[in-house]
C-alpha cells in the first residue's frame, strides 16, 4: 500500500515510520515543559 | 455535649434550685399582702432579666464555638486540598516522566523503531482517571493543567500514529 506525498509515491509503512518520527519531537518538548512546571 | 451546651444546662439546674429557694422563703416567711406582691414583682423581674442574661451569654458561646468549628473545619479541607494536590502532580510526573524517558529511547532507536515503540508504550492512563474520577480538581492551577493537558494531546497523538505504525 502507498500514499502520495508531495507528487511522489512512498510506502505506507514509511509514511508512518516518519510521521510518527515527527511527532516525537513536539511531544518531547510539551512534556519537559510541563515537567518543568509540576 | 458541647460546652456551650452544658454552661446551659448548669444554669437551668440553678435557676430552677434558686427559684425552689425563693418560694421556700416565701412560703415560710409572714408578710403583709402588698409585701408579697412586691416580693414578687422583684423576683419575677429578677428572674425575666436572668433569663435574658443567659441567653445573650448562651448565644454568644455558641456563636464563638460555632466560628472556631468553622476555622479548624476550613483549616482540615485545605490541608486536605493541599495533600490530594501533591498526590495527583505527583502521579502526573511520573506518568509524564516515563512518557518522555520512552518518547526519548523511540528517537534514538533507528531501525529498530517498531520494536522500541513494542517494548516502551506511551502512557496516558492516570491522566484519563484522574479527568473521569474528578482528581484533576485538586490541581487549581489553569495554567498547570493546560500545559499537562498540551502534553497528554501530543502523547496521544503518538500513541495513535503509533498503532498505524
Amino acid at each position: 500500500m502507498t500514499v502520495n506525498v508531495g507528487g511522489q509515491s512512498m510506502p505506507m509503512r514509511d509514511f508512518v515510520k516518519n510521521f510518527v518520527r515527527d511527532t516525537y519531537a513536539p511531544a518531547a518538548i510539551t512534556v519537559e515543559a510541563a515537567l518543568a512546571k509540576l | 455535649m458541647a460546652l456551650s451546651e452544658k454552661l446551659v444546662a448548669l444554669f437551668l439546674i440553678a435557676l430552677v434550685i434558686l427559684l425552689f429557694l425563693g418560694l421556700l422563703l416565701f412560703r415560710s416567711t409572714r408578710a403583709s399582702p402588698e409585701q408579697r406582691f412586691g416580693f414578687i414583682a422583684a423576683v419575677f423581674v429578677q428572674l425575666i432579666g436572668t433569663i435574658a442574661f443567659g441567653a445573650v451569654v448562651s448565644y454568644s458561646l455558641f456563636a464563638i464555638q460555632h466560628a472556631q468549628e468553622l476555622s479548624e473545619k476550613q483549616r482540615g479541607d485545605v490541608d486536605v486540598a493541599a495533600a490530594n494536590k501533591k498526590r495527583v502532580i505527583s502521579y502526573i510526573k511520573a506518568e509524564l516522566s516515563y512518557d518522555l524517558d520512552a518518547i526519548k529511547v523511540k528517537r534514538g532507536a533507528g531501525t529498530v523503531l517498531d520494536f522500541a515503540i513494542q517494548k516502551t508504550p506511551l502512557k496516558s492512563e492516570f491522566w484519563k482517571i484522574a479527568g473521569l474520577s474528578g482528581d484533576l480538581k485538586w490541581i487549581d492551577d489553569v495554567e498547570l493543567l493546560n500545559l499537562v493537558a498540551d502534553a497528554y494531546f501530543n502523547v496521544d497523538n503518538v500513541r495513535n500514529w503509533e498503532a498505524r505504525f
